[in-house]
């Protein structure tokens, strides 16, 4: 009987981040058996999702990415990429191919490509919605309304498109959005490892060396999976995997410790054990995993709110300062005024938003502190409305009110208000919400993840 | 939102468990939300706490005022915990 041994690389937490390529040169010489990289994530927001760009500039990506498709090449071991271009959705996924056929074409790389698209149509969406077939997660989930509204909607997929790519011989994968754990899952689980051994390693790969004690800069994490045990060391020669760090990296970003749920089922660790095989490597063993009857997908939705325009400044007055709330109520009345008065009877409707660096700006109604003694606030005002040109219209009256504003202290004509730019503002374009995260059934993974595949040769895309 | 205290020995972890310090209630006075909204999980292995509640507004919403939901941990640095040794 041949043991279960899987050797994996992970390039780093975020496609884009950087790694050094030392470490992932010593991972080479461990004889990986593949290589994953996790290429996006929700945490930069829902601009991504909303305008097709991606949060790492591809100056960055297409570095990390060359490294990690030579290395791949230089051993015939497959190379998966989750979660392509930050968002996942279809202009993500065929930019992030686009980098790779460059990358392919300057180096004259030869190889089956797999791309795996997480975009869902939005008829068929309506129809699942209409059968039952859509959860909410947190509030009042999608509704019809707001899959006809969103900008695009990607299933967050599991393993099951991994390996079905795999399985074809697939060299390198570039997939939509992703479970960030089944990019590295799909293939141990495949090679027969325990699906609770190969999640757990998953939940601890996707973030590269982000689990060990002290990540100095983005880097390369290996691991090595036995059927019923995993043990990980970081690449790099500075860093060091201890029990508590990689215990404490099992839990990040989730709201419970100790169930992690996944789109093929729940991981759980509450009776995970941790132990040291050396000074920087651990091993993980009693980690269990229970799969679900019907597999489903997290659903992601971006909506467009509009254009906006922002101007940043400041205020030094001890006097204005001490009754900010008053000043700040009276711009938002006289803003109201002026923009009946210019735009007459049909004003535009419009949000307009002012933040208080100083105050309470970064906790917002979180903020315990009521009280507070700062000798200078900053200050972001924001005006949202269906047009770039009605925000500029708008924040360059609230700019003028904000100027001038008068208070009982001072007679005559001050100037209470400290523009930082000139123009005052800054034009941000479009600006975007996610919907209520929902969830989807998908008893064929596939049926909601296609798969297609290109052969690659001397890199140029034959089919 | 998701905020994980690590002590930095099983010690300090303990005492914090024995005096309640970071209960439901005392973090919801904090943060001025309902106590049933926040949901606590003791990790010993780890010496941590993990503290969880909705977020009020919807990450990188008009309203969001912290996109990574980073800094809103900062209030519970003034909790104290009675040190007997």
């Amino acid at each position: 009987m041949s043991t279960v041994r899987v050797k994996a690389i992970a390039g780093n937490g975020v496609l884009g981040s950087g790694f050094r390529e030392s470490s992932l040169l010593r991972g080479m010489r461990l004889d990986p058996d593949f290589i994953g990289c996790d290429a996006g994530s929700t945490d930069p927001g829902p601009f991504y999702l909303g305008s097709g760009e991606r949060a790492f500039p591809k100056i960055a990506v297409k570095r990390d990415l060359a490294l990690l498709m030579k290395a791949a090449q230089s051993k015939n071991i497959p190379l998966i990429i989750g979660s392509a271009g930050t968002a996942g959705g279809h202009p993500h996924v065929e930019r992030l191919k686009e980098t790779a056929l460059e990358i392919a074409s300057e180096n004259g790389m030869s190889f089956k490509l797999a791309i795996i698209d997480a975009e869902q149509d939005k008829s068929k969406l309506t129809d699942l919605l209409n059968r039952g077939k859509i959860t909410p997660m947190e509030g009042s989930g999608l509704d019809h309304d707001t899959i006809q509204k969103s900008e695009r909607i990607v299933g967050m997929m599991g393993v099951d498109p991994y390996v079905f790519a795999l399985r074809h011989h697939a060299n390198m994968i570039i997939a939509g959005r992703s479970s960030d754990c089944a990019i590295y899952a799909a293939l141990p689980i495949m090679q027969g490892v325990d699906p609770a051994v190969a999640w757990h390693a998953a939940k601890i790969l996707e973030c590269g060396a982000a689990a060990a004690e002290t990540r100095s800069s983005p880097d390369c994490l290996f691991a090595e999976l036995e059927k019923t045990a995993f043990e990980v060391e970081p690449l790099s020669e500075e860093m060091i995997c201890t029990p508590q760090s990689v215990a404490a990296h099992s839990l990040y970003e989730n709201a419970n410790p100790f169930e992690l749920i996944e789109p093929d089922g729940v991981l759980n660790i509450a009776g995970s054990q941790y132990h040291a095989v050396n000074s920087r490597r651990v091993r993980v063993s009693n980690s269990s995993f229970e799969p679900k009857t019907i597999k489903n997908a997290k659903l992601e939705g971006a909506i467009f709110l509009g254009y906006q325009s922002v101007i940043i400044g400041g205020i030094r007055d001890p006097l204005i300062i001490g009754q900010i709330d008053n000043w700040t109520e009276k711009l938002r009345k006289r803003l109201k005024s002026r923009v009946h008065d210019v735009y007459g009877n049909a004003p535009p409707s419009y949000r307009f938003n002012i933040s208080i660096y100083g105050k309470d700006a970064v906790m917002g109604d979180l903020e315990p502190i009521k009280n507070f003694t700062s000798h200078e606030l900053g200050l972001v005002l924001e005006v949202t409305s269906e047009s770039q040109e009605i925000s500029n219209n708008i924040i360059s009256l609230a700019r003028h009110q904000a100027l001038h504003l008068p208070i009982p202290e001072w007679s005559g004509l001050i100037t209470g208000f400290a523009c930082r730019h000139s123009p005052s503002f800054l034009e941000r374009g479009k600006v975007y919400k996610f919907t209520d995260n929902s969830l989807m059934e998908t008893e064929n993974p596939l049926d909601f993840f296609p798969c297609h595949f290109s052969n690659i040769e001397d890199g140029k895309e034959i089919n | 939102m998701t905020i994980d205290v690590m002590f930095e020995n099983t010690d300090m972890f303990y005492k914090c468990v024995e005096q309640n310090i970071l209960s439901a209630q005392n973090v919801a006075k904090i943060y001025g939300i309902e106590p049933e909204k926040i949901v606590t999980f003791e990790i010993p292995i780890i010496s941590t706490i993990k503290i969880s509640f909705p977020r009020l507004v919807t990450q990188g919403d008009l309203g969001d005022s912290d996109n990574h939901g980073g800094q809103q941990y900062a209030p519970l640095l003034d909790l104290e915990i009675i040190d007997g040794s």
